[in-house]
């Protein structure tokens, strides 16, 4: 176990530096140059100014020497100076976005899991009923429209129409969280309530679900005791790409409900093009997604004892 | 999610397949009933049908966007600026005075030559790459997969994100940016088909007879990956039209005064509470398109094996 979890985090590094190389280079040859000054038409620095801040930010060197010099401060977490706001560190600005959006994310990724669970459990237990159409259109609805579409419309129903939230937008107070947390749950939401459904049908067609019936246990029994446990293990596989959509949904989200986390700041330093930010945001989003993607592999094992690891590769 | 019974799915077809094979008369009428059969069951399918009936009223429209739109897109009205809906300006104005529908209409003309036209530069560049991997596997197959791996560790949203940021925004750049992005589903499906199929007999007896690989490859194996590749296609559009509207929506998709739908709602989804029609409309429209799409994707994978339906 110990064995698999230091192999894994080995992989993670190539990956991760062929990531982190990619982005640098990327960052490098594009044209504006953070030498340049931020407002439109503003008059560009003196060359001995140019000159000056390139030695300071180290643009001077050779391309690759800059980005060993880079990583190695990586390493510590600093990411550097934010090209827009030139006397304020990445980390400095990002350390406190990452506790909001970590709260947001993780109050939809419980929503899903919770109500996309019972949702599939129910749907399959009342296969073709109401309840499973009501199921089959939450999971279309929620994977097929892009949240910002979703928050729009969210908004003008229940904020706009029906007044049942106030309109405020921010982080403040826990009315504020209602509606950007089932925004960002409902695409996840949907695909869980599907897969879980799916999945639950299969094990209620197996043999030994049938030879429980055959005993003369009751109906919620059978499910309870027999289903759900060996129901429940093939949903988690999809909670890596799950998390993964949180992530990448989140900005959108943040940028519409106005919430104060690093989603939101990600888009204003993509417009600005501050790239020491974008590529310190870039690579917390990569660690943090194989991170995760490890997490949900442990967990598989735990949950399914059959499963071993390391035994193979 | 599709991908373990896909080895299962390719078996199925290749069995109808081996047959034609060998009495020549009776290949076409074979393959005309599977697809007939899909066509079938497809239009019996209500949900597909609507989404079928959606999909072509979109097309319609993009089609005849200069025809159908009373204004240009890009024609300032300055007298009517910010206008809720009304008789002359059924969607209302934005905020410099364009027609809200004329400029919804060309953003449909946008939304899907964009995803079309990219759809088809990823089915040319990933086919044939997957394909031989698939086929001759080795090193080929090895590299492919290892650069697959690696633009897996970024979800493709965000490297579509990042790609554009760099460049700047702007149609050409939107184009390669989607391509780049998602080339790899359609590879990883195809080279999965081509795993599956290279050892099946009907192929090594092509083989034996002397065929060329890519003889094999184009008129043995390909014609028995194609129900996967189809049903990737139906889903990987309404996915190109998502991308182009995520990333207009933040404002590095299409250049400006070029309408997208999803640049429309970003502009304006902070004037939601004073000017709701502004965001609301191109909401709607993208929340359409997407639906339909998805109604037409499922319909189309349950039409062509019900197995597949996971």
């Amino acid at each position: 176990m110990l064995r698999y979890v230091i192999g894994r985090l080995i992989i993670m590094v190539p990956t991760i530096l062929v990531l982190s190389l990619v982005l640098f280079v990327l960052m490098r040859l594009t044209p504006g140059s953070p030498l340049q000054p931020v407002a439109p038409n503003a008059n560009p620095l003196s060359p001995e100014a140019q000159a000056n801040l390139a030695r300071e930010w180290g643009l001077d060197k050779p391309i690759l020497e800059q980005y060993v010099v880079y990583l190695g401060r990586a390493i510590h977490l600093d990411f550097g100076v934010s090209y827009l706001y030139k006397t304020r560190s990445v980390v400095d600005i990002l350390a406190p976005l990452v506790p909001v959006s970590l709260h947001l994310g993780l109050m939809a990724l419980a929503l899903a899991i919770i109500v996309g669970g019972a949702l599939g459990v129910l749907a399959a237990m009342n296969q073709n009923g109401p309840l499973d159409y009501v199921c089959t259109l939450a999971a279309m609805l929620g994977v097929s429209l892009p949240n910002f579409v979703m928050a729009v419309l969210l908004i003008t129903v229940f904020v706009l129409g029906l007044k049942l939230i106030p309109y405020t937008g921010g982080w403040n107070q826990p009315s504020d969280w209602v509606l950007p947390t089932i925004t960002l749950a409902l695409g996840p939401l949907g695909i869980i309530a599907r897969y879980t459904r799916s999945s639950m049908i299969d094990v209620i067609r197996s043999d030994y679900v049938r030879t429980a019936r055959a005993k003369g246990l009751s109906g919620r029994r059978v499910i309870l005791m027999h289903v759900l446990k060996n129901a429940l293990i093939p949903p988690l596989t999809i909670l890596g790409p799950i998390i993964a959509a949180v992530l990448t949904g989140s900005p959108f989200v943040e940028q519409i409900f106005r919430v104060p986390g690093l989603g939101r700041y990600f888009f204003e330093s993509i417009l600005a093009r501050d790239y020491p930010v974008i590529m310190a945001v870039f690579l917390f989003f990569g660690v943090f997604l194989q991170l995760m993607n490890l997490v949900v592999d442990l967990l598989y094992g735990v949950v399914d004892p059959r499963i071993r690891f390391g035994g193979s590769d | 999610m599709a991908v373990p019974s896909e080895p299962l799915l390719g078996a199925a077809i290749a069995e109808v397949a081996v047959e034609p094979e060998l009495e020549v008369e009776q290949a076409p009428r074979h393959r005309a009933t599977l697809w007939r059969d899909a066509v079938r069951r497809l239009l019996r399918n209500k949900l597909a049908v609507g989404g079928l009936i959606g999909v072509g009223v979109l097309a319609l429209v993009a089609i005849f966007a200069d025809k159908l739109s009373p204004y240009d897109y890009d024609f300032q009205n300055f007298v009517h600026i910010n206008e809720a809906p009304s008789w002359d300006f059924p969607l209302g104005t934005d905020l410099v005075g364009r027609d809200m529908l004329s400029r919804m209409i060309y953003g449909a003309r946008v939304s899907i030559t964009v995803a079309v036209l990219a759809q088809l530069v990823i089915l040319a560049i990933g086919v044939p790459i997957g394909a031989v991997a698939g086929y001759w596997g080795g090193w080929v197959d090895l590299v492919v997969m290892r650069v697959v791996d690696v633009f897996y560790a970024i979800p493709n949203l965000l490297l579509a994100i990042l790609i554009m940021s760099v460049l700047g925004r702007g149609i050409e750049n939107l184009f390669f940016a989607l391509i780049i992005t998602s080339w790899l589903t359609i590879t990883r499906i195809t080279r999965a088909q081509m795993l599956s199929l290279r050892d099946k007999e009907y192929v090594k007896a092509a083989r034996v007879a002397g065929a060329s690989p890519l003889w094999i490859i184009v008129r043995h194996m390909l014609p028995n990956a194609l129900t996967p590749i189809v049903v990737t296609v139906t889903f990987g559009i309404p996915q190109l039209i998502f991308a182009e509207a995520a990333l207009s929506f933040i404002g590095i998709g299409v250049n400006p005064p070029m309408p997208s739908w999803g640049q429309m709602v970003g502009e304006h989804q902070q004037y939601l509470r004073s000017s709701w029609w502004l965001a609301v409309f191109p909401s709607a429209a993208i929340a359409a398109t997407m639906l339909s799409f998805t109604f037409l994707g499922d319909g189309i994978r349950d039409a062509l094996d019900p197995r597949m339906n996971e």
